[in-house]
């Protein structure tokens, strides 16, 4: 083929490139480069050109959509071929276009095949083919190519799989941490509820201790006395008196005895409530529990700051009998509940004045299968708009470190542990009531 | 002279008894005891004039509380004498206490030397 008309072929292929692309490029003159019954296609639907006004419109289409793009491109040739007659040709190129929207650029790699046929002194496209290239050569099911996706697919999978399992184990340290500080603040809980108890612990283990030292020295002096008498000549032995100083003496010992008891019995459920180990589930005098701590608590609330004076009524049914508790852990919510009672009946106080007179009521009652405990107060009540949040941790309405607001959530954690439940009834400025309903079945 | 002593710890009768063992002998003291406010006021109410002349109570007990009872006493046999005895010795409880007209304030252990003072002057006024 002479050169010119090379050339001329050359140029031709070239506007058809310039065509596609230039958004400047005069398609006015498309009908000098391209034929009346131009066939194509692109790899999508609207790119199925059938005429020359099908290849005139694809232009226009493509010429709106990359409105706003700047777009850029080179060609590779890849194939070429001149027929026999030299009045037809064949190229296929890589045709790779640069996209530019904004700062981010896109390539978009395509192999775009063309057929010329030379007719009246002109070559112009007859027929094309565009579509997005793969890297397929001698594949024609471009399995090569599948694998390569797939291997690309699993590579991102086990990126992905990796980094799930290491924000999983991120997440269970994390989990470890929470459970860990959440043992500390109930331990830190369990401690605090304990130096309140400090003083109620000391009056009461001053009570009997005082009782110790008085009959014990009462008893000295008995005996001293006794000696006395018995110093006397023996026919102003005052016999009576002797019997009856003796009479003393034996009853004091009998009390020291019973009072020492008592004092070792508190100092052993201080050490029970320190422990912060896990009590068991057995038999419990549930009167005598909550009559014991709602003592401790009281004396507690009056040895520390602000004590106030409250009427404590216990209403407690003997045929309840004895109830399957953790009496280590129960103990704690009939000390949580009586000093949330008293907490709040000081506020109410504070806030109307000593005309209110304090009452908290403590009642247990036999149900059937089940015990009902009942701890009610007189004091400012709780608002509706609270009341669901009490039993969340952290909640408190207490000022600055008074409280943990971990109480009332340990409490009915204890509680749901002994598989009962809790319900909180008020009216504010009137009463709060807590009701407690744990199973029992009496053995 | 009869004193009514109020607290509801069983065991302060038989330490009164024993601490006071030689008055009573003697027959200078009689000794009552009422193991609550209310049946304190319940003795004082059964006899008219009451021979008790001094109320000796604890703060508090189960129920009514000493210090209201001290008030009904005050109110009602403003003669009797009464004095007050606290575990604690807080300021508000010592406070009201003397506002309400109590005589002395105790806190545990009672000293009973003290007690004996008391008494031994109250018999003299009273004599």
């Amino acid at each position: 083929m002479d050169a010119q008309k090379e050339q001329a072929l050359l140029d031709t292929l070239r506007r058809v490139f310039d065509a596609t692309i230039k958004d400047d490029f005069p398609l006015e003159t498309l009908e000098e480069f391209v034929s009346e019954v131009v066939m194509g296609f692109g790899s999508t639907a609207d790119e199925r050109i059938l005429d020359l006004a099908g290849f005139r419109k694809l232009m226009e289409i493509q010429r709106e959509q990359s409105l706003g793009m700047n777009l850029r491109f080179e060609t590779k040739p890849i194939f070429k071929k001149i027929f026999a007659q030299e009045n037809a040709a064949i190229f296929t190129h890589d045709f790779i276009i640069t996209l530019t929207i904004g700062e981010t650029e896109n390539v978009l790699p395509l192999r775009f095949s063309s057929v010329f046929e030379f007719n009246d002194e002109r070559w112009k496209l007859i027929h094309w083919h565009g579509s997005q290239g793969v890297d397929s050569e001698g594949d024609t099911w471009h399995r090569n190519e599948l694998i390569k996706k797939n291997v690309a697919l699993q590579k991102l999978v086990d990126e992905k799989t990796s980094d799930l399992h290491r924000k999983n184990a991120e997440l269970e340290s994390a989990i470890q941490t929470l459970k860990e500080t959440q043992q500390q603040l109930i331990q830190q809980e369990k401690l605090a509820s304990l130096g309140q108890l400090t003083a109620g612990i000391a009056h009461e283990i001053k009570n009997p201790l005082n009782f110790v030292n008085n009959f014990s020295e009462l008893s000295q002096d008995f005996i001293s006395e006794i000696e006395e008498e018995l110093s006397k000549p023996v026919d102003k032995l005052d016999v009576g008196n002797i019997l009856e100083l003796l009479e003393d003496v034996k009853s004091n010992l009998g009390k020291i005895r019973h009072h020492g008891s008592r004092a070792d019995s508190i100092v052993k459920s201080m050490l029970m409530h320190s422990r912060g180990g896990t009590g068991i589930m057995e038999p419990t005098d549930l009167n005598a529990l909550i009559e014991e701590y709602s003592n401790l608590a009281f004396h507690g609330m009056r040895a520390n700051k602000n004590p106030i004076n409250v009427e404590i009524k216990l209403d407690l049914d003997p045929t309840i009998g004895l109830v399957s508790l953790n009496s280590e852990d129960f103990s704690r919510v009939i000390l949580n509940l009586t000093k949330n009672a008293f907490d709040a009946m000081r506020d109410k106080i504070s806030m109307v004045g000593s005309d209110y007179k304090a009452k908290l009521e403590i009642r247990t009652k036999h149900l059937p299968n089940r015990v009902l405990i009942e701890v009610e107060d007189n004091g400012p009540g709780i608002p509706e708009e609270i009341r669901d949040k009490l039993l969340l941790p952290f909640f408190t309405t207490k000022k600055g470190t008074e409280g943990t607001g971990l109480g009332l959530s340990i409490t009915h954690d204890i509680i749901k542990s002994h598989l009962g439940t809790l319900e909180i009834e008020s009216s504010v400025g009137e009463f709060t009531r807590f009701t407690l309903v744990l199973p029992n079945t009496k053995t | 002279m009869k004193i009514l002593i109020v607290d509801d710890e069983r065991d302060v009768e038989d330490l009164f008894r024993q601490k006071l063992r030689k008055e009573i002998r003697s027959g200078v003291l009689e000794l009552e005891f009422a193991f609550s406010a209310k049946e304190a006021l319940d003795i004082l109410d059964s006899e008219n004039p009451p021979k008790v002349v001094y109320v000796f109570s604890d703060i508090n007990m189960p129920g009514m509380s000493g210090l209201e009872m001290l008030e009904i006493i005050k109110s009602r046999f403003p003669k009797i004498q009464v004095s007050m005895i606290s575990a604690y010795g807080d300021e508000e409880n010592y406070k009201k206490a003397m506002e309400s007209g109590a005589k002395e304030f105790y806190t545990k252990p009672v000293n009973f030397e003290n007690l004996k003072k008391e008494i031994a002057e109250i018999a003299k006024s009273i004599t």
